[in-house]
């Protein structure tokens, strides 16, 4: 039981006002559920940029909106939206294999990309943020752009 | 559970009204409602994927459905926050009161409160609608959360890692001091603390 919580409706009008209906979210939880370990995050922080570019070129070259994207690949659009952004926490492997078969890319190296399962080799992560290097968020796929996803996806294939 | 009836600002009368503070939710309980918003925050995305919003400019939590990985949760360390009206939680809040130390002086290596999760309804906050129906939400649940952590012995000492879009209101008008980036904190999230006098501080104004 707490004690009685503040009846001041001038400070609640004025406190409000301030708040402004603002966002209030924290990251606690995300990272009591999810934490990587303490030898991750650096990989994790090199990689994500790939992924999040990966998705984002592969659909538009896929001439797909982010909604079309989610509804065939059977995703929320959440999800999705918070990839692009590379800012997703609580990535699913379904997820990831879902995007991979409705974009047509290796489903086993696009996971190792989402930061799911491990990279097997050092040139595999130099590759990765070789190509969020040479790409930029605009809305066609410039001729860099087309030969960056087209050299990456080349190389996940292989092997 | 305990309840009390506070008082948050309707924007549709530009008054106040009364709701529910409900300060011993079970954490069960509070994953159940947050479920209930989801439907709302597909449809505000969709909307604003309309209107042209690109993701890095939507709130940074959508993706957030931690409920998927609840099982996860030690449910009983944590201590759930809402607050009800009309029917609906218009705002959540999981506390953690043990196993977290403050950082700073003078009250470096005592216990304090952790805030792992909180929230607005998405049908109260500006980002998702032009129009949000609460107002208040977040004050009222900072003020639980002070008052929980007094109730706990803690003296009013809160922990909390913000989010980049909730920085402004932890630091200005919730008065934490900002500690910087927590570099042991997965996410580089900036860690905020609010001291046993900057608790007594805000208790004495609200």
């Amino acid at each position: 039981m707490i004690d009685e919580m503040n009846k001041d409706r001038g400070w609640l009008k004025k406190m409000a006002a301030a708040e402004d209906n603002s966002p209030i979210s924290v990251g606690g939880l995300a990272a009591e559920l999810g934490a990587p370990s303490p030898d991750e995050p650096l990989l994790l922080k090199a990689i994500a940029p790939a992924f999040a570019k990966l998705v984002e070129l592969a659909r538009r070259a896929n001439h797909l909106t982010v909604e079309e994207l989610a509804e065939k690949a059977n995703i929320e659009i959440t999800e999705l939206l918070a990839i692009e952004s590379g800012g997703s926490l609580d990535l699913e492997p379904r997820t990831v294999f879902q995007i991979a078969k409705t974009l047509k890319l290796p489903g086993p190296k696009l996971l190792m990309l989402s930061g799911l399962a491990k990279a097997k080799s050092v040139d595999f992560d130099e590759a990765a943020v070789r190509f969020a290097a040479h790409s930029k968020g605009v809305e066609e796929l410039s001729q860099e752009e087309h030969e960056a996803l087209e050299e990456f996806v080349r190389y996940l294939g292989e092997g | 559970m305990s309840e009390q009836t506070i008082q948050i600002i309707d924007h549709g009368t530009g008054g106040v009204v009364d709701a529910i503070l409900h300060d011993e939710l079970d954490a069960l309980a509070l994953i159940e409602a947050e479920k209930a918003w989801g439907p709302y925050r597909i449809e505000a995305t969709r909307r604003l994927i309309k209107n042209g919003a690109p993701p890095d400019e939507q709130p940074q939590h959508w993706h957030w459905n931690w409920e998927k990985k609840s099982s996860d949760l030690n449910l009983l360390a944590y201590r759930g926050i809402g607050i009800e009206c009309e029917g609906h939680m218009q705002g959540l809040m999981l506390l953690r009161t043990a196993g977290t130390i403050a950082t700073l002086n003078p009250d470096v290596g005592k216990s304090l409160v952790y805030v792992p999760y909180i929230e607005s309804a998405p049908w109260n906050t500006k980002a998702l609608e032009p129009h949000p129906r609460f107002g208040g939400i977040g004050i009222r649940l900072f003020e639980a959360a002070v008052r929980v952590s007094m109730a706990e012995g803690y003296k009013g000492r809160l922990g909390l890692h913000s989010l980049p879009q909730a920085e402004r209101f932890y630091r200005d008008i919730c008065k934490m001091q900002d500690c910087g980036l927590d570099a042991k904190n997965p996410e580089n999230l900036r860690y905020f603390e609010l001291t046993h006098d900057a608790s007594s501080t805000f208790l004495k104004e609200a």
